[in-house]
């Protein structure tokens, strides 16, 4: 498996190029197609063959009307259309191949309540759920505690070494998140404090 | 991209070196995969697709030029190494150790050196762009005249540490300790220091 990150001046988010060895190519969240975006996609793979889709927001689809157009890939994602292309609809668990790539779902709302994080092999793409660091943003303390429940149950339990590659920002693992993210950690402090406060 | 299989060893959940079914800590020849990297790094202008846990390299001097690409070089020790122009690439250096190395005009993107130490390491002249070093400890360092756009230096201790001239837009300093940390002619005014702020 190949995986090429790419930073599309959209929003400021990243674009992942995924392919196998046998140049199927899968384009995760098409912020903005650009000539080095093309470019990459041509000299790695030369087709694609799907756009996954983390969640329906602007930063991560601007591009994918222009990628319909040149490839015309199968979209996956949680919601039944984007941009006013229908899609392949995904639901937590939902498991499909592209080539040699298996790509598991998992639902983890919050950030927005289509948010699913796609696990490729050793790697997740966590869209705006989970960033270095940080955790997606939410509107509520509803959706802020569903989102870190999401995160600490679903994604917090996969291997240490399991690499991230999120919306926005620096790549991570689940190791280093574990240890550093300081949205977990807070929630983390509050939470125990909030339990000594009752007893 | 380096290979994310794992160790064939009952309980491992690292990564298998390049073309062997184990990790390098489970390879029964481990000093030869070890020098047989050193040997990629000194020589060879594309490094790619290694995964090498917990190796200590000393007085690697990479060609000018070369790339570093879709590598995992976690837990590992570098010492009296210069990386000087050298580009950086989707490469996992995260919790390793830097001692008296050199990062002259290096070009690093995707690159995380998350959870590492630096000490008496210089980054200069670099552009380090998207780069996570969360969590990282330097002491001594002069880490000046550096892009660091869109970089992550949350809760990391920097301290006795030269971050003059640096581009710190977008860079995030989130809950860390900067002591004695020059940042003369940078922009910490476009970094973010609080969560409110990003």
């Amino acid at each position: 498996m190949r995986i090429i990150p790419h930073f599309s001046a959209e929003g400021l988010s990243n674009v992942y190029l995924v392919s196998d060895y046998q140049n199927h190519g899968i384009i995760i969240d098409p912020a903005n197609v650009d000539s080095i975006l093309l470019e990459m996609i041509e000299s790695v793979c030369g087709r694609l063959d799907a756009v996954l889709i983390t969640h329906k927001h602007q930063a991560h689809t601007a591009g994918l009307g222009t990628m319909m157009k040149i490839y015309s890939p199968r979209v996956y994602a949680y919601e039944d259309e984007i941009c006013g292309y229908s899609t392949e609809r995904v639901r937590d668990g939902s498991v499909f191949s592209v080539g040699d790539l298996r790509i598991e779902v998992i639902h983890v709302p919050g950030h927005s309540m289509d948010s699913v994080v796609y696990r490729i092999g050793g790697a997740i793409f966590t869209g705006d759920t989970l960033s270095s660091g940080s955790i997606g943003s939410t509107h509520s303390f509803v959706e802020r505690a569903l989102l870190i429940r999401g995160i600490e149950s679903r994604l917090m339990t996969l291997d240490g070494n399991t690499l991230i590659y999120p919306g926005h920002g620096p790549l991570s693992k689940i190791g280093i998140e574990r240890m550093l993210n300081q949205d977990l950690l807070q929630f983390e402090s509050e939470n125990s404090a909030g339990r000594s406060n009752l007893r | 991209m380096f290979s994310l299989e794992r160790c064939s060893e009952s309980g491992c959940r690292a990564y298998v070196f390049p073309g062997s079914s184990r990790c390098y800590r489970h390879s029964p020849d481990r000093e030869q995969l070890r020098s047989g990297v050193e040997k990629r790094l000194n020589t060879e202008s594309i490094i790619r697709d290694i995964s090498i846990v917990g190796a200590s390299f000393r007085s690697i001097r990479p060609i000018s030029g070369a790339r570093i690409t879709g590598s995992n070089f976690s837990f590992c020790c570098f010492e009296d190494c210069d990386f000087s122009s050298l580009a950086i690439y989707a490469s996992f250096f995260d919790f390793c150790i830097f001692s008296h190395c050199t990062f002259s005009s290096i070009d690093a993107r995707y690159a995380v050196f998350s959870g590492s130490t630096f000490i008496d390491t210089e980054i200069h002249g670099s552009t380090i762009i998207h780069t996570n070093f969360m969590g990282i400890d330097a002491e001594r360092c002069d880490f000046s005249s550096n892009d660091f756009y869109y970089s992550n230096f949350s809760l990391s201790r920097i301290v006795s540490t030269s971050m003059e001239d640096c581009n710190l837009k977008r860079t995030s300093f989130r809950s860390s300790i900067t002591k004695g940390v020059s940042f003369r002619y940078s922009n910490p005014e476009e970094a973010y220091f609080r969560r409110e702020e990003q």
